[in-house]
């Protein structure tokens, strides 16, 4: 089945170049998972190599790897959920990293995915959790954030986890 | 490369990679977490201060009030309505379940007042079995909405009412619609999905939707089903849960009208009043495009059982069938016995694509 209809489909190759310099050869039907990289292909623009000034190389295999199990042909859709749910566990860097890539490339299926988990690592905690899991440092006065907590006491109430899990 | 990820991770952990991320991916991820976490963020930093009092979706339901002390419910929803900034294009109120609070008709109407009037598209008002909120002009009227739902309300259209001209999905649940002196015509030139649940006074309506797709009524005392009749593109159609019915022609009336069904669910009462036309002559119709068929029947009657039989001959494409067993008495052994008993009988009406049948008691 499969030899027959890759006798009949010729199949094409990208080449991916990350912002390191990496070169990276990827089928078309899985690369064009990226709205961003089909447009591209589309238009013309990918007979030689397609730059993605905004991706290192480190970002670009994980989302290679994840365009490959995702792509209609190879996976199940268990493997597809286990892989997911290992792919979330990468440190929140990797994640926000990833993120911005796909949304770059144009990728909603991952853009869903690590989005949903940025959101679970605010859900629930304390602002001062927030800050310190993302590195965001405030620049409020303590009397600007007594304000703010005033504007929406509700939200500040009830169990609040401190973790930085 | 444990090394490469040791200062990758120190080079990280001193930059605010978060708030440096485009605007709409930041949107995207405080639209997944619910109110009470969005709210929070305004405190992170200045760039974060009003960026959930912009998001364009509000859901405040149980989940929401859950964890609220119902007094101070009031106070709440002003409160976020008045920080919001610009449109509100989902909006989500759903007070049923809750323990009894102090706000009134007259907070819904200016809840209801502030949303119509900022570009709402899909508004949900659920409200608990004690209240008859009566529909202000500015719901029925609003103009951009897409999607609603109601629960507990009072409906009594004014006499400006034009239908709900955008409306593609409408959802409606113990609703009263209050008697007018003509029929109630609702003009729904979009609408593809109408569910009614347990409402009152659907014999004062007229339904004129020439491009509503699918259609569910449950949970009705009685039922006219005269005010759909002018529905003709209808794929899917729902009715169940039903104490009786009035009018004892209309239900084969309706499906003859109906050539592009694709899917049906009939609980077993609809069984009961298509047997009296279908068991004697056979059914006068035949769904070409029907695959999923579902049925709620009860095996203690006959005609029940026969009327299903039937059904299922004048679906000559059917891929999916559910049965539901909705007389107690059969159990274990006899089930298999009349599983086999379907099967065969099945096989008899020559159903090349019926892939799968399931029967649930």
């Amino acid at each position: 089945m499969a030899e027959a209809s890759s006798s009949i489909t010729e199949k094409f190759f990208l080449t991916l170049k990350s912002s390191d310099g990496d070169e990276f050869v990827l089928e078309e039907s899985i690369a064009i998972q990226s709205i961003t990289i089909k447009n591209m292909v589309e238009d013309g623009c990918s007979s030689s190599v397609i730059p993605l000034s905004k991706v290192d190389t480190e970002t670009l295999i994980k989302v290679i790897e994840y365009m490959k199990m995702h792509s209609s042909t190879s996976s199940n859709e268990e493997e597809i959920e286990n892989f997911d749910k290992k792919f979330v566990s990468n440190s929140i860097n990797t994640i926000l990293n990833i993120l911005e890539a796909a949304n770059f490339l144009d990728i909603n299926n991952l853009l869903e995915l690590c989005a949903e988990a940025v959101a679970n690592r605010i859900k629930n905690k304390t602002p001062e959790a927030v800050r310190k899991i993302f590195n965001i440092t405030s620049d409020f006065t303590p009397e600007e954030e007594a304000e703010i907590r005033n504007e929406t006491p509700w939200a500040f109430e009830g169990n609040l986890d401190h973790s930085l899990d | 490369m444990a090394q490469d990820t040791k200062r990758a991770a120190v080079e990280g952990d001193r930059e605010d990679r978060i708030s440096a991320l485009p605007s709409n991916v930041i949107d995207g991820i405080l639209e997944l977490l619910p109110v009470k976490d969005a709210a929070r963020t305004s405190i992170l930093a200045q760039k974060w201060r009003y960026i959930w009092a912009m998001l364009p979706n509000l859901v405040l339901d149980k989940c929401f009030f859950g964890k609220i002390p119902p007094r101070l419910f009031k106070e709440i929803v002003n409160g976020i309505l008045l920080q919001h900034i610009g449109v509100i294009v989902k909006f989500v109120l759903d007070f049923v379940g809750l323990p009894f609070s102090t706000y009134t008709d007259r907070d819904i109407d200016r809840w209801m007042r502030y949303v119509t009037r900022n570009g709402v598209k899909e508004l949900t008002l659920d409200l608990p079995d004690i209240r008859t909120y009566k529909l202000p002009s500015y719901i029925i009227n609003c103009p951009t909405l897409t999607y609603l739902e109601l629960q507990n309300c009072l409906f009594n259209p004014p006499n400006s009412f034009l239908g709900f001209q955008n409306l593609i999905d409408l959802y409606l649940k113990k609703i009263t619609f209050v008697p007018t002196p003509e029929f109630c015509v609702i003009n729904v030139p979009r609408l593809v999905i109408l569910s009614l649940i347990s409402c009152d006074g659907t014999q004062y309506l007229n339904i004129v939707s020439p491009q509503l797709e699918s259609l569910t009524l449950r949970e009705f005392h009685s039922l006219v089903l005269n005010c759909f009749m002018n529905c003709k593109s209808l794929r899917a159609l729902v009715f169940l849960e039903f104490d009786q019915v009035v009018e004892k022609l209309t239900l084969d009336k309706l499906l003859s009208s109906l050539p592009t069904l694709e899917v049906l669910v009939l609980g077993s009462i609809f069984l009961e009043l298509l047997s009296a036309v279908i068991v004697p002559k056979g059914p006068p119709f035949t769904f070409y495009c029907l695959w999923h068929l579902s049925l709620s029947v009860d095996f203690g009657k006959l005609s029940q059982i026969s009327c299903a039989l039937q059904l299922i001959k004048s679906f000559p494409h059917l891929s999916k069938l559910q049965i539901w067993v909705s007389n107690g008495k059969f159990c274990g052994h006899a089930l298999d016995m009349l599983m086999i008993w379907l099967i065969f009988a099945l096989h008899t009406c020559e159903h090349e694509n019926l892939l799968g049948i399931s029967l649930y008691y």
